[in-house]
């Protein structure tokens, strides 16, 4: 349940996207193509589009024109919103939830998941009385029951203390290595340096820029990258 | 009026058979009534909630209305829909425990209906986009929509209860009160009281308000149990 394939050449394609919200423009992306071979960081000021790019490449939501288009079509992906309720049950049954997508879910899966989000000895426990740490690496043992090859995560650490944000981290960069690709979104860029491979800047609903997050920070190539790094370095 | 209230004292001391036998019709009537309006209004509630059409909007408010529509008209749509005339009459369910069944799930689906839709949409927007991101599928999604919700669902369901077993207009008219065959709770305290008969009306109003204190005590111990697991 747990093995998901290697690391491959994997990419997606953005051709002509364009998502609306009524008459309002989210995202334009004329085209793009990002490369999956190594965690990926989306960044950029509020509102930029960042949830809604996530949302798209899981297949969320579709776009009103355009195309996307993965170098395998059946990548499997799993999305981890940054508000996700829970329902009122315990931490196993909100895990449990996946079954209802797939039946092969054995319950030695479920107890494997809470023991590698270190939620064993909360099973029980109703999972609204579970800290926000403990919820969202719920959620992401949750997410990882539907043995994705693609996990997308939006703001994952958002609203956690130092030390749940590092518990957080520390299983997305296991993922990686257990050859999951991840995409996370963050306002946090001591935490995009420290885990991000590649780095796509989104502003105003457009993508301005893929690349190497060493090279992004050193050497930003859009003015719309260079101001929104001095502003956010200058809050850090 | 010492009298009258000793006199029913006595009735509920003796168990008297005429006292339970319209208690049993009531909780008869009322109970079946509520079984299938749950069953009816809450996938119904619940697919509204979920749901988005066009229209839906007036289906709403159609819903709403229906919940507060007067016992009486019900009484009367299912007397001419029962009658020997109307399109159900070869049931021959007029004046019967099954026609008065029939006007109180008239009563019980919309309110559990309308009210559950409430719950269940609110409860939606919260979930809509985690359980869509887990692709959970249709049958899935309307399940763990309710379970999340039970504990609101169960006073919904113990308020249509309240609804049937206190109503008066419509088991009046379809089951037309026939003693030891369709008087309820209701229609013979009203019937006592205007023969004067008032140990019996008294009798009959405490066992109702019994049952109507007894379903808002689970409604509050199920509130209770809620805000302390899950506060």
């Amino acid at each position: 349940m747990l093995n998901p394939s290697p690391h491959t050449q994997q990419w997606v394609e953005f051709d002509h996207i364009l998502v609306k919200d009524r008459d309002k423009v989210i995202l334009n992306i004329p085209h793009a193509i990002l490369h999956l071979d190594q965690m990926t960081a989306v960044i950029g000021p509020n509102g930029a589009g960042k949830t809604t790019l996530l949302k798209l490449l899981h297949g969320l939501i579709a776009p009103d024109s355009g195309s996307l288009r993965f170098s395998d079509s059946a990548l499997s992906k799993a999305l981890v919103l940054h508000h996700t309720a829970m329902i009122k049950a315990s931490a196993r049954t909100n895990l449990a939830l996946v079954r209802d997508t797939d039946s092969k879910i054995s319950d030695a899966d479920i107890e494997q998941a809470l023991g590698r989000a270190g939620l064993q000895h909360l099973a029980d426990t109703p999972a609204q009385k579970l800290s926000a740490g403990e919820r969202q690496r719920l959620c992401l043992a949750r997410a990882l029951l539907q043995s994705p090859s693609l996990i997308l995560l939006d703001e994952p650490t958002a609203n956690l203390d130092p030390h749940a944000t590092e518990q957080v981290e520390m299983m997305m960069q296991e993922y990686q290595q257990d050859a999951l690709q991840v995409i996370f979104s963050s306002h946090q860029l001591a935490q995009v340096k420290r885990l991000a491979g590649q780095v796509v800047f989104i502003a105003e609903g457009q993508i301005q820029e893929i690349g190497k997050t060493a090279e992004f920070f050193l050497n930003p190539k859009t003015p719309a990258a260079e101001r929104f790094l001095s502003q956010e370095l200058v809050r850090t | 009026m010492f009298t009258a209230f000793q006199g029913a004292f006595a009735l509920l001391a003796h168990q008297d058979q005429a006292l339970l036998g319209i208690v049993w019709v009531s909780l008869q009537v009322s109970l079946a009534a509520l079984l299938v309006g749950a069953l009816l209004g809450l996938p119904l509630g619940a697919i509204l909630a979920v749901e988005e059409f066009k229209g839906k909007k007036i289906v709403v408010v159609l819903l709403n209305t229906l919940m507060g529509v007067p016992t009486v008209i019900v009484g009367v749509l299912v007397y001419l829909l029962l009658s020997r005339s109307g399109p159900l009459g070869v049931l021959g369910w007029l004046f019967t425990v099954p026609g008065m069944i029939v006007a109180q799930i008239l009563l019980t689906t919309p309110l559990i209906a309308a009210l559950s839709r409430q719950i269940l949409e609110d409860a939606w927007r919260s979930h809509r986009d985690s359980f869509m991101a887990l692709r959970l599928p249709y049958r899935s999604t309307l399940k763990w929509l309710c379970w999340d919700c039970r504990f609101s669902l169960t006073i919904v369901i113990l308020a249509g209860l309240a609804r049937a077993i206190s109503e008066v207009g419509a088991v009046m008219i379809v089951g037309g009160n026939i003693d030891h065959a369709t008087r309820t709770m209701t229609t013979a305290i009203a019937l006592e009281t205007s023969k004067g008969d008032l140990p019996l009306a008294i009798a009959l109003g405490m066992v109702l308000m019994g049952v109507v204190l007894l379903a808002n005590l689970l409604t509050l111990m199920v509130r209770q149990i809620a805000e302390r697991r899950y506060a």
